[in-house]
């Protein structure tokens, strides 16, 4: 069963987001808040990190170039998840070489077909 | 500005997104546990959050056109492949509609070097304006290569009304600045109330339309026309795009999205 990791300050679309990967048959995990991050990575082998862009205390980007740049975790793969404009999160997404991304209107089970796509990825070296 | 109006979409996104979410998120979870009767209720939860959505999508995208800060990162693209992609992406909300998308375009309907994703966007609202000011029936699109010169024509007509409805010849006019339109003079849609949402793709199409050096027109019939400057195959092929491909897809690995 693949984990999944999400960090999302906004706690009520972290959860719908929880319980639909759940339903799925995801082990997922939940942080409020981007601080933290790096450490739960480190624990938890997570397959894959569902991330929140637009956090006012550590921003998204700030955190994937804080992931990458650390040895252990550089590999995990990473969908930023947002409500910011789906093109400006695209561009987004492309400038951090993320794996994946997610606006936050896409129906429930697009996002789930994505998750999956990008954990069929082979992960990055 | 800009960064002023996208924080405002995002902020105005966040709480409609949760809506929709949970919406969709117990209409599943009711399903399975045999509550249909409720499934219907947050049905109009969820539909009337998503008419809202593109709304504020709309308009935060109309405000950015206004203030002339929208950003353009032209590419070479293949016009029939950029139409193939808002085709596909149009279909399940006009299908929600009783509607049905009819496109007629060469595989050589030409190319261009242009923005493909406000191509795209450009497309998708003509093409979800004219429905969404429709009834049941079938969206006729069709591409062709303006005689004499190189680009694309697209004219996108409602062909099929249902009874009663608004006759073929009453797509209102455009008008040339929206930040000129008022709530008084709005165009009127057969002397019904045009639909907000609708109005607004229609001036976003027709800004992005511009924004791409193209022109955009209602005609007669019911008709939207759009033509947009192309450029000749040779110079597609110079570039080193093949045929056909209408995204550039960032260095492998290609990031995964969703249609959303």
């Amino acid at each position: 069963m693949a984990r999944i990791l999400i960090v999302d300050d906004d706690p009520s679309f972290g959860q719908i987001m929880k319980r639909k990967l759940e339903r799925a048959g995801f082990e997922v995990t939940m942080r409020d808040g981007p601080f933290g991050t790096i450490g739960e990575l480190k624990r938890g082998g997570y397959d894959a990190l569902l991330l929140d862009v637009l956090m006012p205390a550590l921003d998204g980007g700030t955190l994937v170039q804080l992931i990458r740049g650390t040895e252990s975790i550089r590999a995990v793969r990473v969908l930023l998840c947002s409500s910011m404009d789906a093109l400006e999160l695209k561009g987004l997404a492309e400038k951090l070489h993320v794996e994946g991304y997610i606006p936050k209107s896409t129906p429930l089970d697009e996002m789930v077909a994505t998750v999956r796509a990008v954990l069929n990825q082979p992960a990055a070296s | 500005m800009v960064s002023l109006l996208s924080t405002l979409g995002h902020d105005l996104r966040t709480p409609l997104n949760s809506i929709i979410g949970y919406s969709e998120l117990l209409q599943e979870e009711l399903r399975d546990a045999g509550h249909e009767d409720w499934v219907d209720d947050l049905e109009q939860v969820r539909a009337s959050g998503r008419v809202l959505l593109d709304l504020i999508n709309r308009l935060v995208d109309l405000a950015k056109v206004e203030v002339g800060r929208i950003a353009l990162a032209p590419v070479p693209l293949s016009f029939a492949a950029v139409t193939a992609e808002v085709a596909a992406a149009v279909a399940p909300a006009l299908a929600a509609r009783g509607q049905r998308l009819e496109l007629w375009c060469p595989a050589d309907a030409g190319s261009a070097v242009l923005d493909p994703a406000r191509l795209a966007q450009c497309l998708s609202c003509m093409v979800q304006s004219v429905a969404e000011l429709s009834g049941p029936g079938v969206v006729d699109l069709r591409v062709t290569p303006p005689e004499g010169s190189t680009g694309a024509r697209f004219a996108i007509q409602m062909l099929a009304q249902p009874e009663g409805a608004a006759e073929p010849g009453s797509i209102p006019s455009v008008p040339a600045h929206p930040s000129a339109q008022s709530a008084q003079n709005a165009p009127s849609w057969s002397g019904a109330r045009l639909h907000a949402g609708a109005q607004v793709g229609l001036l976003l199409a027709r800004e992005l339309c511009e924004l791409l050096g193209g022109e955009f027109q209602v005609q007669a019939g019911a008709t939207i026309v759009l033509r947009l400057p192309g450029s000749p195959p040779r110079a597609l092929h110079e570039e080193g795009a093949a045929p056909g491909s209408a995204v550039i897809e960032p260095e492998p690995p290609p990031v995964v999205a969703t249609g959303g």
